[in-house]
């Protein structure tokens, strides 16, 4: 029953990701060049950085591998791993990962027991170009606590690159 | 950041039909190698008091990102699609930068040029030097090690702080090319 469940969630999340896609062929679907990658994730570091935070950033391609990669100084092994994961969930699902945790919630399923990558953490957002889905940002252990500082620099590394996706 | 290297990927695998003393004999000559590897490395490097390692600082991300970009732009001026890694001294990656159109091999054996590079505190050209005529198996020792050139160790006051590894450019000593442009970057900010 879980898992039918789980099945129609992801469905719903892929199809959401789909929308408004007129059967773009992939030969010309955009891509996410490494310097815009680079640029994304070095606002984002930047942003965290400028709170005293260390996190790992993680720029991930439309299938969920990780293009760029960023550690922090004193950056621990958990947010090179979460991060990885939020970017991964966001790219594959095209949804953002606190949209991930809320339909998982909200449906009780966990999505890591259909692909243990996936990681429903806010912090993971999907990298859009002309409503496609060209890679996934991921921001791990920024948070303290219940901020939401993850969302926020992994937010400042997508607006950096915004005019660029157009 | 350190996945499981696929098994049987570089190195051959211990024959089937070694018998246990040539076992041991091989790995003794690899102890060997590998401590020669070792002392090859720190050639050159005027005896550090043992507390000097702790005491020199890591390479900072800036850094390291700084000669990430260098390296990944020296290949892609030539044309060539390569991974770029840059590890701590523990031979954990910091930076990856993927270049456009690279495949999946070259994330895996620049990070492990990298490793191999940090782990040995030697280029991993060198590596290639030292075990060249011998069948020594790396993997043994540790699957994560590479003998393919194009990994180089970051040094600061003749210590390893880093190491960068670049991999995918397959062609002649493109990948050796690129690292030392890549490394040759940050050497003013290093002292």
């Amino acid at each position: 029953m879980n898992s039918k469940r789980l099945a129609a969630t992801l469905s719903i999340a892929l199809a959401c990701a789909t929308t408004q896609v007129q059967s773009a062929a992939p030969a010309t679907a955009p891509t996410l060049p490494v310097l815009v990658a680079l640029k994304a994730a070095e606002a984002a570091l930047a942003a965290c950085v400028a709170q005293g935070l260390t996190p790992t950033v993680t720029i991930s391609d439309r299938e969920g591998v990780a293009r760029v990669v960023l550690v922090a100084d004193g950056a621990g092994p958990v947010s090179i791993s979460t991060s990885r994961r939020k970017a991964y969930s966001a790219a594959s699902l095209g949804i953002s990962t606190a949209q991930l945790a809320k339909n998982a919630a909200e449906m009780h399923i966990v999505p890591q027991s259909v692909d243990p990558e996936l990681l429903p953490l806010p912090g993971g957002f999907p990298i859009m170009s002309h409503n496609i889905v060209v890679g996934g940002i991921g921001v791990g252990g920024a948070d303290r606590g219940t901020s939401s500082s993850d969302e926020a620099c992994a937010q400042a590394g997508l607006d950096s690159i915004k005019a660029q996706l157009e | 950041m350190r996945p499981v290297p696929k098994p049987g990927w570089t190195a051959s695998k211990p024959s089937s039909n070694d018998t246990l003393g040539e076992a041991i004999v091989k790995s003794n000559r690899l102890a060997a190698t590998l401590m020669l590897a070792l002392a090859c490395g720190a050639t050159g490097a005027p005896a550090a008091p043992p507390a000097a390692a702790a005491a020199v600082a890591p390479l900072p991300v800036s850094l390291a990102l700084q000669a990430a970009k260098a390296a990944l732009a020296a290949c892609v001026a030539q044309g060539l699609t390569v991974t770029v890694t840059v590890t701590d001294r523990e031979g954990v990656a910091r930076v990856v930068l993927l270049g456009d159109g690279t495949g999946a091999l070259s994330i895996i054996t620049s990070r492990r040029k990298a490793y191999t590079a940090a782990a040995l505190g030697m280029t991993t050209e060198q590596l290639v030097k030292n075990l060249s005529g011998s069948n020594f198996d790396l993997a043994m020792i540790d699957p994560e090690l590479v003998a393919l050139a194009g990994g180089i160790p970051i040094m600061r006051h003749n210590v390893v702080i880093a190491a960068l590894g670049v991999g995918g450019a397959d062609r002649g000593d493109a990948d050796v090319v690129c690292a030392q442009a890549g490394v040759d970057a940050i050497k003013n900010q290093l002292d």
